[in-house]
């Protein structure tokens, strides 16, 4: 789907992408700050920050809270450790 | 991901610097290791590893022996390649504070970081693409702007309201570039850094070294059942149902959504996709499938959970079972308190684990069973061969290497859990974005929508799900409520 310059439905597509670009700017620049102040949304952000849950990790390894757990199931003694 | 998805974008076209294209049918065996995208993934990922575990192990402290041996010393281990590799960090006014914060207590600086992965995975790969007799020119032109894209989308991922409703990064890069591709259209120029396939593969072989069979055995009996037989049944359930009830005419497609409801969500959906060479199409719908149940999933669980006066273990291992996504996993077993974020989260990391089999699996019956079309001469192995994706061999290599260092070397997880979270984590999760915004580029609206026709992914995600539901509490509740009853107090005691 590339583009050149002689393309007519160019200056729709800028419009679409201009119009999209301000859904996005509307959504993260005030719709979201916004819902993240008030006091549910709050008391929950702050909760997973002090679990250490990031909500969207994909893999285990991106997810803090399971470093306790992992340490403690790992947590072997090491008495012949030497390089 | 799909063979026929050939590049031609990849070589100089419009510059002086103009290379044959690599004999990709007539090659030898050593050709192909120098010239086939899969090795050369291999290569690149196996570098990367290498160079993050060295950094790891020369950067050990002196007394790093003394400390292991002494049981009242707590062990720990920092990247030195950490500051150097970095993405935008989660904010919550301001869009700013994704690359610079500092309010006195808390400071964040991402911008070195995130220029250093750019460098590191634009240095890489135009050296590998140039190795390849590919263009390393346009692709560099091309690259700090696609680069800028998956930044943007990192950016929106990156918000704390989005990042609790588990929307991931990979949803936010695919819509990014699919918002160009289908209003101004995507520059010719941006095509030769558009190298979906490439991407998806470094960043499985990254993966693979996450994926560390040797932590099985320690995180518990009860939840391996749970995730290690149920997951294989769901999964190739689900894909007979697709195929013999739903006829869905894609297998790639049943067996992408099959593998990310059954195993984790999106982690699962790349590495199975590249292993049965999916369509990039596929795989942007069974993402959008997984994330939009994942989050209706991690809010109604624990509310049914609680409403019916479940057992928070059995409930825990249920979620930890089902809900497709590890972070939603992990939301939704806080919900249930401390003993059920720890019960949830470590059945959802055995799952986590299984990746790598499933992978596995999937490219050897890929092989034998479905891709071996009539173009494909030759008896048996060397057939099977021709058609085995060779990146998993290097995310099977990266699994295996990892897992028996972590296992076997003195200070083995201190060391291992430095290198993934200072390096391998970060740069991972950068080739998985550029790959969706790459997907993005590459697709039209229209091409997706002969793929919803019907509405037969939909009715084989709730019905592979519905099993799985089913299954997963019939074995947490045998597991922990029957067979190993005795843990049951111990878990609760935590």
């Amino acid at each position: 789907m590339s583009q050149t310059g002689s393309d007519p439905t160019r200056p729709r597509g800028l419009r679409q992408l201009a119009a999209c670009c301000g859904i996005v700017a509307v959504i993260w620049l005030y719709a979201l700050p916004w819902w993240a102040q008030q006091p549910g949304m709050a008391a929950h952000l702050q909760s997973l920050e002090d679990q250490g849950i990031d909500a969207s990790a994909m893999f285990y390894t991106e997810l803090d809270a399971l470093d306790p757990v992992l340490q403690r199931l790992e947590a072997t003694p090491h008495p012949t450790a030497e390089w | 991901m799909s063979a026929d998805e050939t590049d031609p974008h990849a070589r100089c076209q419009s510059t002086a610097k103009t290379t044959a294209a690599p004999a990709q049918t007539d090659a030898t065996p050593k050709s192909e290791f120098l010239t086939s995208e899969d090795w050369w993934a291999v290569w690149c990922g196996g570098l990367l590893l290498t160079v993050a575990f060295a950094a790891v192990w020369l950067g050990r402290p002196d007394d790093f022996a003394a400390q292991l041996a002494d049981p009242e010393t707590k062990v720990s281990l920092t990247s030195p390649l950490k500051p150097l590799l970095a993405k935008p960090a989660s904010w919550t006014a301001s869009p700013l504070h994704a690359f610079y914060f500092d309010d006195g207590e808390k400071q964040t600086n991402t911008v070195g970081g995130i220029l250093g992965v750019m460098l590191t995975i634009g240095v890489l790969f135009a050296g590998a693409l140039h190795l390849r007799g590919h263009c390393a020119f346009s692709f560099l032109k091309a690259f700090p702007l696609v680069f800028l894209l998956a930044t943007f989308s990192y950016v929106l991922a990156a918000h704390s309201v989005v990042k609790a409703w588990n929307l991931e990064y990979a949803l936010w890069a695919l819509l990014t570039g699919l918002i160009i591709s289908n209003t101004i259209g995507t520059p010719a120029f941006l095509k030769p850094a558009a190298l979906t396939e490439f991407y998806i593969k470094t960043g499985l072989v990254l993966l693979g070294a996450g994926v560390l069979m040797s932590r099985l055995l320690a995180l518990g009996i009860p939840g391996i059942f749970v995730a290690w037989v149920v997951t294989p049944i769901v999964l190739i359930s689900t894909y007979i149902f697709g195929q013999r009830v739903l006829k869905i005419p894609s297998k790639s497609l049943t067996m992408v959504i099959a593998a990310d409801m059954s195993v984790c969500g999106v982690s699962a959906a790349i590495a199975t996709a590249g292993a049965c060479r999916a369509k990039k199409e596929e795989l942007s719908l069974a993402i959008g499938l997984s994330l939009s149940f994942t989050v209706i999933m991690m809010v109604v669980m624990p509310a049914i959970i609680r409403a019916t006066g479940m057992d928070v273990v059995l409930g825990a291992a249920w979620m930890g079972g089902t809900i497709d996504s590890t972070g939603a996993v992990g939301a939704a077993g806080a919900a249930l308190g401390e003993t059920g974020l720890e019960v949830a989260t470590t059945v959802k990391m055995i799952q986590n684990i299984l990746i790598g089999v499933t992978a596995f699996g999937v490219a050897v019956y890929w092989a034998t069973f479905v891709d071996r079309n009539s173009d494909r001469s030759g008896p048996g192995l060397i057939a099977i061969w021709h058609g085995f994706p060779k990146f998993v061999l290097g995310f099977a290599a990266a699994s295996v290497v990892f897992s028996i260092l972590h296992g076997t070397l003195d200070g083995g997880p201190e060391l291992i859990n430095a290198m993934i979270k200072g390096s391998t984590k970060t740069l991972r999760g950068w080739f998985f974005c550029l790959a969706f915004v790459s997907i993005g580029l590459q697709t039209n609206f229209r091409e997706l929508l002969p793929y919803l026709k019907g509405g037969r992914p939909l009715v084989l995600y709730v019905c592979g799900q519905t099993l799985n539901l089913c299954l997963t509490l019939f074995m947490a509740w045998l597991m922990y409520f029957v067979v190993f009853r005795d843990q049951l107090q111990d878990l609760k005691g935590l």
